[in-house]
């Protein structure tokens, strides 16, 4: 498996069509940080693209086992699905044979269809395409362990799958997957959820779903995120609902929040934003809770806004406005696979700040960030 | 619990047939790994081969009392998926070593 030599033959080739400032650090076992290499970054490294269209911004980046969805819109406003790192369970389509160590368009052949949102669980992707005058459709791609596909359990990994949604509704307005379970929602309203359950974790009662059902909540969803075995979904209410296992305290708490306006999942453990203050619940062993265990919140910095939250597996890094200053990016929790960018490999448990760095190899503003299975995204500008 | 990243139990682990193991997510994008016959023999730690976490496994290790027949067939034979070239060729070069040293033995 040792590509080197022909990794930097792409960095060289490719250097001129990087538009796009996208760093990552952390796990790479298939190439899944899209830097040119196999190996493991404990430090923020530039993400590699072959031949991206000029003026690309990125809308989502999602990350399974061993694989990254990337959805851009190019300069002229076309939607474009790339992907990178380990497809051989057909989870970035049928085309993709050798593991890929940059981005590269996934192809789907779907005439008139743009890809619209996107998520992955373990070794399998989700897309809804979009088109002009016509409903949404949800597409699944890869591999079917716990009904992951939303098509029964059929172990097809041939090209891709449409899942068929028990609702009317034209337009597919939420996606998210978790370790082996998927959350749609439809219309801005109806949830539907597929995938595994044995926890609760898409409601009762508890089994695989390989057919999606629709999830029955009272109240309007906001938005929602899933765990390894959980599930919380925020209402517009500003009170947040957990569904699924709380063995590890991963629901604990919750139901007694109000006035939350963002929630985040890590495999076992949830994030509820009030205000600038995260209330954090969940496994603690390596750090995750950002917090001493008496204390009610994560350690943030003060005269910081914050923006977003992106909850990797078992790590959490946070994009916060800074009054006077640029924008900055903390992280905490696990950090085996140098996944905090901090060219170390130790737990960080209370938030530190990881951009921007002097040491980085790039230089500017932090725009966006997204967190994986011990891999983190900073969209610098 | 303090040690283990996690505890399992069996039924949400997944049973990969060419290796011959239960497998389930490690939160690095590898997979902590526990063979049958680990399970016949009351083990119950699942190991990731990329991490130092490990998970420790919920079963019933009577369920899996007959896997002592079934060592002779360990390797090689089944089907291919979830597992590389690469490892098969290493399996037929080190069993023909095995055998070419017992043939020398023998000698
Ligand atoms: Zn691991």
């Amino acid at each position: 498996m040792t590509r080197s030599g022909h990794n930097i033959t792409d960095v060289i080739q490719h250097v001129h069509y990087v538009m796009i400032f996208l760093v990552s650090a952390g796990s790479n076992a298939h190439g899944q940080l899209a830097n040119g290499t196999i190996d493991d970054s404990h430090t923020f490294a530039a993400c590699i693209f072959k031949d991206l269209p000029p003026g690309c911004r990125i809308i989502d980046l999602c990350c399974g086992a061993n694989h990254t969805l990337l959805l851009l819109e190019t300069g002229d406003g076309i939607h474009e699905l790339w992907g990178c790192g380990d497809g051989r369970a057909g989870q970035l389509g049928p085309d993709w044979v050798e593991p890929s160590t940059s981005f590269r368009p996934v192809m789907l052949n779907c005439d008139g269809y743009a890809p619209k949102l996107i998520s992955a669980s373990w070794e399998t992707s989700y897309v809804v395409l979009a088109c002009p005058g016509q409903r949404d459709v949800l597409i699944s791609m890869g591999a079917n362990d716990f009904g992951d596909l939303g098509v029964g359990t059929s172990r097809s990994a041939v090209d891709f799958h449409v899942v068929e949604l028990p609702c009317n509704g034209e337009t597919i307005t939420a996606l998210h997957a978790g370790q082996h379970h998927v959350v749609t929602q439809v219309d801005g309203a109806q949830l539907v959820g597929w995938g595994l359950s044995r926890h609760g974790q898409l409601g009762e009662p508890k089994s695989k779903v390989a057919i999606p059902r629709i999830i029955s909540v009272d109240g309007q969803i906001k938005s929602f995120a899933l765990g390894a075995h959980h599930t919380v979904l925020l209402l517009t209410s500003g009170h947040v609902v957990g569904l699924g296992s709380n063995r590890k305290e991963q629901l604990h708490g919750l139901e007694t929040s109000s006035d939350v306006r963002l929630v985040g999942c890590t495999w076992n453990g949830t994030y509820a934003v009030l205000g600038d203050q995260i209330h954090s619940t969940g496994s603690h062993s390596k750090g995750q809770l950002g917090r001493s265990p008496t204390d009610p919140y994560v350690k943030l910095p003060q005269n910081h806004h914050l923006k977003k939250l992106a909850c990797g597996t078992e790590h959490v890094l946070a994009l916060f406005d800074v009054v006077d200053g640029d924008p900055e990016v903390w992280g905490w929790g696990w950090n085996e696979h140098g996944n905090l960018g901090l060219g170390t490999t130790q737990d960080i448990r209370h938030p530190v700040k990881i951009w921007p760095r002097d040491s980085a190899p790039v230089s500017g503003n932090a725009v966006d960030i997204w967190a994986g299975p011990g891999t983190s995204w900073i969209w610098v500008q | 619990m303090g040690a283990y990243y996690d505890e399992i139990e069996i039924e949400d682990m997944v049973w990969d047939a060419s290796k011959r193991v239960y497998h389930y997510p490690c939160p690095c994008g590898d997979r902590f790994e526990i063979s049958r016959q680990q399970l016949a023999n009351y083990e119950d730690i699942a190991t990731c081969p990329s991490c130092s976490l490990i998970i420790r496994v919920i079963y019933d290790p009577l369920d899996y009392e007959d896997e002592e027949e079934d060592e002779e067939d360990e390797s090689g034979g089944e089907g291919k998926s979830g597992s590389s070239d690469d490892e098969y060729f290493q399996d037929a070069i080190e069993k023909l070593t095995l055998g070419d040293a017992e043939e020398d033995s023998k000698a």
